[in-house]
């Protein structure tokens, strides 16, 4: 064999192996070590390490906190998963019928400026609209002679006011992929249908939306994600958790448990809850989309 | 032709030095100095850098470099990852509500281990009854730097607004706060005020809550026995919990209350003492009351921070103890008196403003505050603060809340 | 709805030009009240704010950088190349891009700390790269719309698969690749988590952790007005970014995504 050709053989995983080697060594590993770790009572600095069987398992799921924490979640997915898809893609339908393209563009930017923003960024300025006694959505409120709120401090209003916030910071990233697959439709088709005396209802729901069902696949999965994700962020920066654990999810618990309290038998077992629960999803979704997704050619 | 070149260097090599030199002020250290690092609270802007700086001036040979790290659970967390790193902060300004786990979880250094007669001499600058709050386990292991204790801020615009006696006494009651706070809310809510906004704030966190339980004559911890749900506690967190439900306390987050308070939106705030600094500078005037009593001899207790040293080499730790040791000079402790802490110290620091409640509640005897056990101290305060703010809340009953936070913290506290 | 989500920014830029002791005392203004410019030298002075700066432009920067030099060769080969386990290992890759960003946390951190990383850039800037399942799950897209053909003439030329990346597939997808830059710049610009786990030292620190230095713990007099500066100054360069790459960042997604 020839130089040239073993390095022909050898190529592909030349070009594939540093990104192998990143996601093996940075992303499943930390998550079979944490497999490991939900097994033993490690502290981090203490010198020894128990194996201590499910007994993480048994202390989490006893946790009031971790209770409120999944309840939390399944209602942060149930109402942002929609949300994020659904109100973007209006978005996006309705950005692509204004015809000034100057105006287009800035209601784009506009929309898409608070998911180029940092948690912190977007905290600073949150915490001061809902400022518990002066901020600016109760000063409007009492200027319009309505009853003032405690917003993000009102246990039963800081899951929503984390709900809001974070749908304002990520929104934007779905209304630009749907746009931007909203766009590439062929002009050629719409035009037909409207030849068709098809109204622009029915063409969005029997052309558009079935054109663009890959990216919408796409958005769906990796909104799922950023649902449990980007709420960690919001979380820190607004709430804390609180009061006492009402705005808490289960990631925010995991990341709590372990790199505030140092539990890190708990703080794994709790990760690998979520690494069981995110597969679920996941692959329910691939089952309902699978027969769904129409693909181009 | 190099030039191209060369300028695009000098431009880097220029933006990394315009990095270097803001990065810390006056920090020109000779080159072989021991360089101590301390965790603190405080940034670049307070009195606390004025003391590292004053101490720097002096090249001893110890240059030393304040970080500020954030509050005292974010320092701790961030401690702990650097002794797991192997390279623990030298000193941190320790939460003495954290001794323990300072102690046992930490490893913070005896300093009578480190050199004992400097230890000595150090003690002897600061007043015999703050000693207590140093030694744990029977170890020194700090310099008591901040001493604070709860007391009752009062916004003497908005009470004067409400038409008030400006004759106000130092000891007040419960009772005398929630009358002057409902006359207060009476007069000036619902009127368009441009600042007032609520009437009164208790604090709702681990702190002042331990103030009135204590006030009413039990404790959240009994030595290391939780007695959180006694009769006197259960009384204690009645009453604090008394004017939330009533609706003159709108419960908030510390950062927001603070805000709010230097802001001019609430009358009456009880919350450390150590606000006399910042207070004492604004344009509005405040005054100083005692922590309400509750009917019965008051039993304070304090709170703040020591200086505790975590360097495990030798030449660290005695370099750290050169600069504790200039920490109990006269002249550190008058620079660091601008912050509005009591002061510790034996030296005679003059009169501050805003501190005259503190300093009586100093002179009739302060307990630590709760210094949470058990290499999980960290997690008891959470657990502690969470059901503080269920009561306040009146989603319990001060009962269930202190019967449940009982068992919530009792293995908490009770590991190792 | 688009004043809506720009609106709680206007505040930022607002105060961060009103003198400090006047930012508690009204709720809500448009315009600044004697605007100021001294918030920028007290945050200049007193913190180490061109620093932070500095730091966020090299992590943002490397990470790019480490991320595109990684993706780009494997997407080169998944697109053009035929290879054992080409497919599994493809899907080794795009299965991450349904891992939450932080669930490995505790024992990467850990790994961190073993090896000294702690407190470093390099510690916040690794483990960053690593999550590429998009960007190679792109990139491949992208290659993919170039003809077979290309790269058979090029293997007839004897040109190295080395070659025929850097000589013939690059240069056709350089959009592709200039908007994914752009987006990987956007984001680890704003990565915030992990470097506040990461990074100690206040001159480590990068200017979306450097904010939260502003928060006030202690009971001393606020900052609000420089917090602004920084806050301003943290969200400046990547608005710019945006507008100034708009259009890449549009083409990158626009017909590419899940063809």
């Amino acid at each position: 064999m020839s130089a040239r050709i073993r390095m022909a053989k050898l190529a592909p995983y030349l070009f594939v192996g540093p990104a192998i080697a990143f996601v093996l060594v940075f992303l499943y590993a930390p998550v079979v070590f944490s497999v490991g770790l939900s097994l033993t009572d490690w502290n981090f600095i203490s010198p020894t390490m128990n194996f201590v069987g499910l007994e993480n398992y048994r202390r989490i799921f006893a946790d009031p906190n971790f209770r409120d924490a999944a309840v939390n979640t399944l209602l942060y997915c149930v109402v942002l998963i929609p949300a994020q898809i659904m109100v973007p893609l209006a978005l996006a339908a309705l950005i692509l019928r204004v015809r000034n393209p100057f105006l287009a563009g800035f209601y784009k930017s506009a929309l898409f400026l608070p998911t180029i923003l940092a948690y912190s960024t977007a905290g600073i300025a949150w915490l001061w609209l809902f400022d518990p006694l002066n901020g600016f959505f109760n000063a409007a409120l009492s200027a319009l002679g309505m009853p003032t709120s405690r917003w993000h401090n009102d246990p039963s209003l800081a899951i929503w006011c984390v709900t809001f916030v974070t749908f304002w910071k990520n929104f934007g990233l779905n209304m630009l992929l749907l746009l931007a697959a909203l766009v590439s439709i062929p002009k050629s088709l719409l035009e037909a249908a409207a030849i068709d005396n098809a109204g622009p209802w029915r063409r969005f729901f029997t052309i558009e939306l079935p054109l663009i069902s890959p990216t919408f696949f796409f958005v769906a999965v990796t909104t799922t994600m950023n649902v449990l994700d980007d709420i960690v962020g919001v979380i820190d920066v607004l709430t804390g958790g609180g009061p006492y654990g009402q705005s808490s999810n289960i990631l925010y618990y995991m990341y709590e448990r372990g790199l505030s309290f140092f539990q890190f038998g708990q703080a794994s077992a709790a990760s690998v809850i979520i690494i069981v629960l995110v597969l679920v999803v996941t692959l329910a979704q691939f089952r309902m989309f699978e027969h769904r997704v129409h693909y181009e050619s | 032709m190099k030039s191209p070149y060369i300028s695009r260097r000098l431009f880097v090599g220029g933006a990394a030095a315009v990095g270097a030199t803001t990065v810390v002020p006056a920090r020109a250290f000779a080159r072989d100095d021991v360089v101590v690092t301390i965790s603190s609270p405080w940034g670049a802007d307070r009195p606390f850098q004025k003391v590292v700086d004053a101490y720097n001036a002096k090249a001893t040979g110890v240059s030393v470099v304040n970080r500020l790290d954030g509050d005292y659970q974010d320092m701790a967390t961030k401690a702990l990852a650097g002794v797991a790193a192997g390279r623990p902060p030298e000193i941190m300004v320790t939460g003495w509500k954290f001794g323990y786990f300072a102690r046992r979880t930490l490893g913070a250094r005896d300093l009578a281990e480190v050199d004992s007669a400097k230890a000595d001499e150090i003690m002897s600058r600061f007043k015999p009854q703050v000693k207590p709050l140093v030694t744990i386990d029977g170890a020194l292991i700090g310099v008591p730097w901040s001493l604070s204790t709860p007391v009752t801020w009062i916004n003497m615009d908005l009470w004067r607004e409400a038409g008030l006696d400006d004759d106000i006494p130092l000891d007040i009651s419960h009772e005398w706060l929630i009358e002057k706070a409902t006359a207060i809310d009476k007069a000036l809510a619902g009127k368009n005020h441009p600042t007032y906004r609520s009437a009164l704030d208790l604090s709702n966190n681990e702190w002042t809550s331990q103030a009135y339980i204590q006030n009413a004559g039990g404790y959240i911890l009994d030595d290391q026995t939780l007695t959180c749900d006694s009769p006197e506690a259960i009384a204690g967190m009645t009453a604090f919990a008394e004017p939330a439900r009533a609706g003159i306390w709108t419960n908030m987050d510390y950062r927001a209350q603070q805000k709010a308070q230097y802001a001019g939106n609430i009358a009456i705030v009880a919350t450390s003492s150590s606000r006399a600094g910042a207070l004492a500078k604004l344009d509005t005037e405040f005054k100083d009351a005692m922590f309400p009593s509750l009917g019965r001899p008051r039993n304070m207790n304090s709170g703040g921070n020591f200086l505790a040293i975590y360097a495990r080499e030798d030449e660290l730790a005695q370099a750290s103890m050169d600069f504790l040791s200039f920490c109990g000079s006269e002249e550190a402790q008058a620079i660091w008196s601008e912050m509005g802490y009591l002061n510790a110290s034996v030296f005679d620091l003059g009169e501050k403003p805003l501190q005259t409640a503190a300093t009586a509640q100093l002179d009739a005897g302060l307990t630590p505050e709760t210094i949470w056990p058990g290499s999980r101290g960290l997690e008891g305060q959470d657990v502690w603060r969470q059901w503080v703010a269920r009561v306040v809340e009146g989603v319990v009953t001060p009962e269930e809340g202190m019967a449940r936070a009982q068992r919530e913290l009792a293995p908490l506290v009770s590991i190792d | 709805m688009a004043i809506l989500s720009v609106f709680p920014l206007l505040w930022i830029v607002t105060t961060a030009f009103t003198p400090n002791d006047l930012v508690l005392t009204k709720a809500f203004r448009l315009l600044p009240e004697s605007p100021t410019f001294d918030n920028f030298r007290i945050a200049f002075t007193r913190f180490p704010v061109a620093a932070w700066i500095w730091n966020s432009l090299v992590i943002a920067g490397l990470v790019t950088a480490g991320k595109l030099a990684i993706a780009v060769p494997a997407g080169f080969a998944f697109a053009h190349m035929r290879f054992a386990g080409r497919d599994t290992l493809f899907w080794v890759i795009v299965a991450t891009l349904t891992f939450p960003t932080i669930i490995g946390i505790v024992p990467l951190y850990v790994g961190i700390s073993m090896i000294g990383w702690y407190d470093t850039l390099a510690g916040v800037i690794v483990p960053s790269i690593a999550y590429i399942g998009f960007y190679v799950f792109f990139m491949r897209q992208a290659f993919r719309s170039l003809p077979a053909e290309m790269f058979e003439a090029a293997r007839l030329d004897k040109a190295g698969p080395l070659k025929q990346l850097l000589e013939i597939a690059i240069p056709n997808v350089l959009p592709a690749i200039a908007s994914l830059g752009v987006i990987s710049f956007l984001g680890a610009w704003n990565i915030y988590l992990w470097s506040l786990l990461v990074l100690d030292s206040p001159e480590k620190r990068t200017l979306t952790i450097g904010l939260k230095s502003f928060i006030v713990i202690d009971d001393f007099e606020p900052l609000w007005g420089p917090m602004m500066v920084v806050g301003l100054l943290s969200m400046l360069p990547v608005m710019l970014l945006f507008l100034l790459a708009q259009r890449f960042v549009m083409a990158a997604f626009t017909g590419r995504v899940g063809e």
